[in-house]
C-alpha cells in the first residue's frame, strides 16, 4: 500500500510541476498584466486594441511588438459595489493588476485599490478626460487633519476640509434614460411621450396607455414602462435625498419618501403602469433582464418604453427584425421638482498589491484614448467614457443603423445636464443603505407595513448604522462634528432664505438641486 | 530490536504519508477555527485591518455577542432560520416514507410492465394530440404527470435499484443547479407547479361558489379533529405514564410540543376567534388528564425521570405536523369565500411575495433532503431490523400499522434520533445557498438565514469580527443541541 502512495505522490508532484510549468507567464518575454473583469465578448476585442494602441504610442519590445501583455482574469460580479472574489483575493494578495469595479469607496477601504491622482495626470487619465457628473464615483474623500494651535497656546489635530483622490477611470459609463418603442404607441393609436415630461403627464399617459393596451384581456402583458423604477430616482425628482446635504445624516422620514413610495405602489398595483415582480419573472423570456429580456419585452410591444442605459442598444439591436428596425426615441424621465436621472459607471483602478503598477496605468490612459473609446461607441455598451467621443458622428449617427439617429445623443445630453451619482456618504456603506432601503421599499410592496412606517424604520436603522460606524471609526467623529456644524449653517441660511455656499453641500444630489432651484452662492 | 526497528520505521513512513494532510487540515481548519474565536472577541474590520492599513486590533470581550443579541437583524434571521427548521419533520417523515417505499420489491411481472407501458403510450398520444388542439397551456401539467407515468414503468422495469437511485440522484447535482432550476419551477406564470396549480384553484373555487358561505364551517371540523388529536395524544401520555413507560421528567417537552398548534393558533389573526374554543377544549382536556394522572397510582415501580421521552416526543413532532396542517387548513377554509370574491384563487408568487417565499424555500428543502443520505440511513436501519420480530408480530395477529408502531419505528429509534438531531445542525447552518441563488435573503429579508447573515457581515459590510461573532453564537446552538442528544438520546436509544 505504501508503494501505491508513494507512486500517487510522485504522480501528483510531476503533475504539478506540468501545471506550474504551462503557466503562460513562465512563457512570455513581455511583462503580463491581469484584468479582472467581467464576461463580457467585447473583452477581446478590447484587449487586442490595447495592443495596437500601445504600439500606436511607442510602447513596443524591440522587435515592434507591444511592451505588455494584458489577460483576462474573469468575475461575473465585476463591477458590483461588493464582489465577494475580489475581496478574498485582494486582502489575500492575490488579485490581478487591473481590476474593474462599481463604487470605489469600498474597495478603497479594503486597500485594494491605489490612488492614482499623479499617475491619472501622468499618464493623461485625469478627470479633464471624462464627465463632470460621474468624478464622484471615482474618487475617495477623507478628512483632511492640520495641526493648529487651539485658543490655549496648545498644538491640536483638527479637521480643515477634506481631500479628494482620484483611485479609478471610467470603463463606460450608464446613465438611465427612457427608450421608447414608438411602434408600440401607434398600435393602440397614441402618441409618444414628449422628450421632457412631468410625472403627472407620465400618469396621464400611462393610464389611458395600459387601459387601450390590456383592454378586453385576462391577462395583463402590455405595460407602460419595462423594468423596475428605482425608488431613489422617484425620491430624487419630487425633492429629496436619502441624505442631507452634508452627507451627516440619513433623511429619509419625510413626506416626499412616504410620497415616493406611495407612488411607487400605486404605479404597480393600481394603475399597472410598471410590472411588479412577479409579472416582470412570469414573462417567459430566456434570460435576466441583463441578458436581454427587457429589451426583448420592448422590441414585442410587451413594454412601450424601458427605463435603461445606452448599453440596451446592444440586445435592441439583436432582436429587432433587420428588415424592418424599430422605430426608436429616447426621452428623459418624468420628473417633478427637478429633472434629474441616475448614473454609474464600471471603472477600472489599480490593485494595491499589483507589480506593475506603470503598466497598469497605461491601460487606465488607453480608456482615455481615442481607440478605447470608439470600440464603446460602436459597440454601444453605454456610453464612453471620454466625452469628446460621444460627440463623433459615428456616435450621433451610425451609419448602419439609420433608426437610432437621435436616440444616442440624448444618453450624451442625460449625463451632462441630467444626471447626478449617488449620494455616498463616508460614515455609512453604501451597499448597506441601499439593502435597509430594498427591504423597505420590498415591506410596503408586500404591504407588510405602510409606506409611513417604513420610512420611520428605515430611518432608524440608518441611523443606528450612522452610530455604528462613528462608534467603529472614532477618528471620523471630529470629521462628523465639522460637517454638522456646516449643516447648521446650511439650515440657518435656507431659514433666512439667503443663498449658500456650494462648497458646504457635500451631497452631489442636494448640489444640483440647490443650483437648480438657485440656492447656491 | 529489529522488530522495533521496523515500527519505528513504519510509524515514520506513515507519517510521512500522513503529514501533507494533516498539515493541510492544521492550516484549513485547525487554525481558522482557533483564529476565529480569537477574531469574535476583537474588532476586526477589513477597512480596518488590511494589507494596506492596519489598525491596533482591539479586544472587545463579548462586545460583539452582546451586539448581536441586541441587533434586531440577527434576531430577526435567527427567526428565519428556526422558522425553516419546520421543514424538519416533514424532510424526515418523507425520507422514512422513501426508505420504506423503496425497501419493497417493485418489480412488475411482465403483463403489468405491458398495461403500464400501453397506458404509458396511451397518455403520451392523448398529451400531443391536446397539444396540437391548442391545450398548450397545460403543456407542462400534463409533461409532469407523464414524468411520473414513466418513473412508475421504470420502477416495475428495474425494480427497488431503480428507485433508489432515481430518489438518490438529487443529493449528486450541486446544490446551485437544483436551486437555479428550482426557481424556474416557482416562476409564477410559466412555472409547472403554478401550471398545475391553476386548475385546481378553478376547481376549489368553483365549489366554493356552489357551496357558499357554508363552507367556511369546515374549519370547525379541522379544529375538532385538532382537539381531538391533542385529546387522544394526552390520553396516550398518561396511559405510559400509568404503566411505568413514561417518566415524570420526560412528559413536559412532549406534552408542550402537542399543545404548541393550539397555542399559536391565537396568535395567528386569521384564527384568533375559533382558537379560543380550541385553546379551551385542550386546556380543559389536559386538566382532566392531569387530576387522573395524580389520582391515579402507577401500576408498576416509577421509572427514571427521562424514560420513555424519545418515544412521547416522536409522537409530540408527528402530531405537531398534523395539528400544524389542520390549523392551517382550518384558517384557509374560513377566508375561502372572502378569497374567492377578493378577485378569485390565484397561484401564490412563490419567490417574489414576502409570505410565500419561505415555505417555497422550505419545500425546496424538503424536497431535497427525501432523497438524501437521511434515506440511506433509514434503508439501511430497515435492513437491519431482525425479521424474527416481524414474524413474532404476525403470529400475534398484528396489522400493517401495529407491525409499523410496535416493531419498525421502536427499532428504527436510533436512526431517527441521530436524523433529527444531524438535520437540526444542518439546519442551523444551511440555507445560504437557497438564500443566495433563489432570493438574495428577500424579499425584505425573508429567507435571510443566519449562514447568509455572516456572509453579508464578512464581505458586504467587512465586519469579519461580527461575521465570527455569529459564527461561534450558531456553533452554540449546535453545541447545545448536541448536549442535548448526548442526554436523552442514547438514554432514547437504549430504550
Amino acid at each position: 500500500m505504501k508503494y501505491l502512495f508513494a507512486v500517487t505522490a510522485a504522480i501528483l508532484v510531476v503533475v504539478s510541476l506540468g501545471v506550474y510549468y504551462s503557466y503562460p507567464d513562465l512563457h512570455t518575454d513581455r511583462p503580463v498584466i491581469y484584468w479582472v473583469t467581467d464576461n463580457n465578448s467585447a473583452r477581446q476585442e478590447q484587449i487586442e486594441l490595447f495592443g495596437e494602441w500601445l504600439v500606436e504610442n511607442g510602447h513596443v519590445t524591440e522587435d515592434g511588438r507591444p511592451a505588455i501583455e494584458l489577460r483576462l482574469e474573469i468575475d461575473p460580479t465585476a463591477g458590483t459595489d461588493a464582489s465577494q472574489k475580489k475581496i478574498i483575493n485582494g486582502v489575500s494578495g492575490v488579485l490581478g493588476d487591473v481590476i474593474d469595479t462599481g463604487a470605489i469607496r469600498y474597495y478603497v477601504a479594503l486597500g485594494l485599490l491605489t490612488d492614482v491622482t499623479e499617475m491619472a495626470q501622468e499618464y493623461g487619465f485625469d478627470f479633464s478626460n471624462t464627465y463632470a457628473a460621474i468624478q464622484p464615483d471615482l474618487l475617495d474623500i477623507q478628512p483632511r487633519i492640520e495641526t493648529v494651535t487651539d485658543a490655549e497656546g496648545g498644538e491640536v489635530e483638527q479637521v480643515v476640509g477634506t481631500a479628494e483622490r482620484q483611485y479609478a477611470f471610467p470603463c463606460n459609463i450608464w446613465v438611465d434614460m427612457v427608450w421608447v418603442n414608438k411602434d408600440t404607441f401607434a398600435r393602440y393609436g397614441m402618441e409618444p411621450p414628449p422628450t421632457r415630461w412631468t410625472i403627472e403627464e407620465f400618469e396621464e399617459i400611462g393610464r389611458e396607455f395600459v387601459r387601450r393596451a390590456n383592454e378586453g384581456k385576462s391577462r395583463r402583458d402590455v405595460f407602460f414602462v419595462g423594468d423596475e423604477v428605482p425608488l431613489m430616482q422617484l425620491v430624487r425628482t419630487m425633492g429629496s435625498s436619502v441624505f442631507n446635504e452634508t452627507l451627516t445624516r440619513p433623511d429619509v422620514n419625510n413626506e416626499i419618501f412616504i410620497g415616493a413610495l406611495q407612488r411607487k405602489y400605486r404605479w404597480m398595483y393600481e394603475d399597472h403602469l410598471i410590472p411588479s415582480l412577479a409579472e416582470r419573472q412570469s414573462f417567459a423570456t430566456s434570460g435576466s433582464a441583463r441578458r436581454g429580456g427587457a429589451e426583448q419585452l420592448l422590441v414585442d410591444g410587451n413594454y412601450a418604453m424601458l427605463r435603461r442605459g445606452r448599453y440596451g442598444i446592444i440586445n435592441l439591436r439583436r432582436f429587432q427584425d433587420p428588415e424592418n428596425p424599430l422605430d426608436l426615441a429616447v426621452v428623459e424621465p418624468p420628473y417633478q421638482e427637478m429633472p434629474t436621472t441616475l448614473t454609474g459607471t464600471r471603472s477600472a483602478g489599480i490593485y494595491t498589491q499589483s507589480e506593475s503598477k506603470q503598466d497598469a496605468a497605461k491601460f487606465l490612459a488607453y480608456l482615455a484614448s481615442e481607440k478605447y473609446n470608439m470600440q464603446i461607441v460602436r459597440d454601444g455598451d453605454a456610453m464612453p467614457p471620454n466625452p469628446e467621443f460621444a460627440q463623433t458622428e459615428e456616435f450621433l449617427r451610425p451609419p448602419e443603423h439609420p433608426n437610432e439617429w437621435g436616440t444616442h445623443a440624448m444618453f450624451n445630453h442625460g449625463l451632462k445636464n441630467l444626471a447626478v451619482p449617488f449620494e455616498r456618504s463616508p460614515f455609512l456603506l453604501h451597499q448597506t443603505v441601499a439593502q435597509r432601503m430594498t427591504e423597505a421599499e420590498d415591506k410596503v410592496l408586500n404591504k407588510l407595513i405602510t409606506p409611513e412606517a417604513a420610512a420611520a424604520e428605515l430611518q432608524r436603522r440608518l441611523e443606528r448604522e450612522l452610530e455604528r460606524t462613528l462608534e467603529e471609526y472614532p477618528q471620523r467623529r471630529q470629521w462628523h462634528e465639522k460637517l454638522l456644524k456646516d449643516q447648521e449653517t446650511i439650515d440657518r441660511l435656507r431659514a433666512e432664505g439667503k443663498k449658500v455656499p456650494l462648497e458646504l453641500i457635500q451631497n452631489p444630489y442636494w448640489r444640483a438641486y440647490y443650483q437648480h432651484k438657485g440656492w447656491a452662492e | 530490536m529489529a522488530s522495533l526497528a521496523s515500527k519505528r520505521r513504519n510509524l515514520v513512513v506513515a507519517i510521512g504519508f500522513l503529514l501533507p494532510n494533516i498539515l493541510g487540515v492544521l492550516t484549513f481548519v485547525v487554525f481558522p477555527v482557533i483564529f476565529s474565536i480569537f477574531m469574535a472577541f476583537s474588532n476586526w474590520d477589513l477597512k480596518k485591518h488590511n494589507l494596506e492599513v492596519f489598525e491596533p486590533l482591539e479586544f472587545v470581550g463579548l462586545g460583539n455577542f452582546v451586539r448581536l443579541l441586541t441587533e434586531a437583524d440577527f434576531l430577526r434571521y435567527f427567526g428565519n432560520t428556526l422558522f425553516l427548521m419546520i421543514a424538519i419533520p416533514f424532510s424526515v417523515a418523507g425520507s422514512l416514507l422513501a426508505a420504506i417505499l423503496l425497501s419493497k420489491d417493485t418489480r412488475g411481472g411482465g403483463g403489468r410492465v405491458g398495461v403500464w407501458l400501453l397506458a404509458g403510450t396511451g397518455l403520451v398520444v392523448s398529451v400531443a394530440m391536446l397539444t396540437v388542439l391548442g391545450l398548450g397551456a397545460t403543456g407542462m401539467t400534463i409533461l409532469l404527470v407523464g414524468v411520473a407515468c414513466g418513473v412508475l414503468i421504470l420502477g416495475m422495469v428495474g425494480g427497488r435499484t431503480a428507485y433508489r437511485t432515481f430518489f438518490y440522484t438529487p443529493h449528486f447535482v450541486a446544490g446551485v443547479a437544483t436551486f437555479l432550476l428550482w426557481k424556474k419551477l416557482y416562476n409564477p406564470t410559466s412555472g409547472p407547479i403554478n401550471a398545475a396549480l391553476r386548475p385546481v384553484l378553478n376547481a376549489v373555487e368553483s365549489t366554493v361558489n356552489a357551496l357558499g358561505p357554508g363552507v367556511t364551517m369546515v374549519r370547525w371540523v379541522l379544529l375538532g379533529l385538532v382537539g381531538l388529536l391533542v385529546a387522544l395524544a394526552l390520553h396516550r401520555v398518561r396511559r405510559w405514564w400509568t404503566e411505568g413507560d413514561l417518566g415524570s421528567g420526560a412528559i413536559v417537552v412532549p406534552v408542550g410540543f402537542l399543545l404548541l398548534p393550539a397555542v399559536l393558533a391565537g396568535f395567528w389573526s386569521y384564527i384568533q376567534a375559533e382558537a379560543i374554543w380550541l385553546g379551551a377544549f385542550v386546556a380543559a382536556v389536559l386538566i382532566v388528564e392531569a387530576v387522573l394522572m395524580v389520582r391515579q397510582k402507577r401500576e408498576m415501580m416509577p421509572p427514571s425521570a427521562g424514560e420513555g421521552f424519545g418515544n412521547a416526543l416522536m409522537l409530540a413532532l408527528a402530531l405537531l405536523v398534523l395539528q400544524l396542517i389542520l390549523v392551517g387548513l382550518a384558517a384557509v377554509t374560513k377566508s375561502l369565500p372572502a378569497m374567492v370574491a377578493d378577485g378569485g384563487l390565484a397561484p401564490p408568487n412563490w419567490l417574489a411575495s414576502y409570505h410565500w417565499a419561505k415555505p417555497a424555500l422550505m419545500i425546496t428543502l424538503i424536497w431535497a433532503a427525501i432523497g438524501s443520505n437521511n434515506m440511506l440511513l433509514y434503508l439501511a436501519a430497515l435492513t437491519n431490523i431482525p425479521q424474527d420480530l416481524y414474524e413474532a408480530s404476525d403470529i400475534d395477529g398484528a396489522g400493517r400499522f401495529q407491525k409499523f408502531w410496535h416493531v419498525t419505528w421502536p427499532q428504527l429509534a436510533p436512526t431517527t434520533f441521530f436524523i433529527a438531531v444531524m438535520s437540526t445542525i444542518y439546519g442551523l447552518q444551511g440555507g445560504f445557498e437557497m438564500a443566495r441563488t433563489m432570493t438574495e435573503g428577500g424579499p425584505a429579508g425573508a429567507t435571510t438565514v443566519l449562514s447568509y447573515f455572516i456572509y453579508l457581515e464578512g464581505f458586504e459590510t467587512g465586519r469579519l469580527s461580527m461575521a465570527a461573532a455569529t459564527g461561534w453564537a450558531l456553533f452554540l446552538l449546535v453545541f447545545i443541541l448536541t448536549m442535548i442528544n448526548w442526554k436523552f438520546g442514547n438514554r432514547y436509544v437504549n430504550d
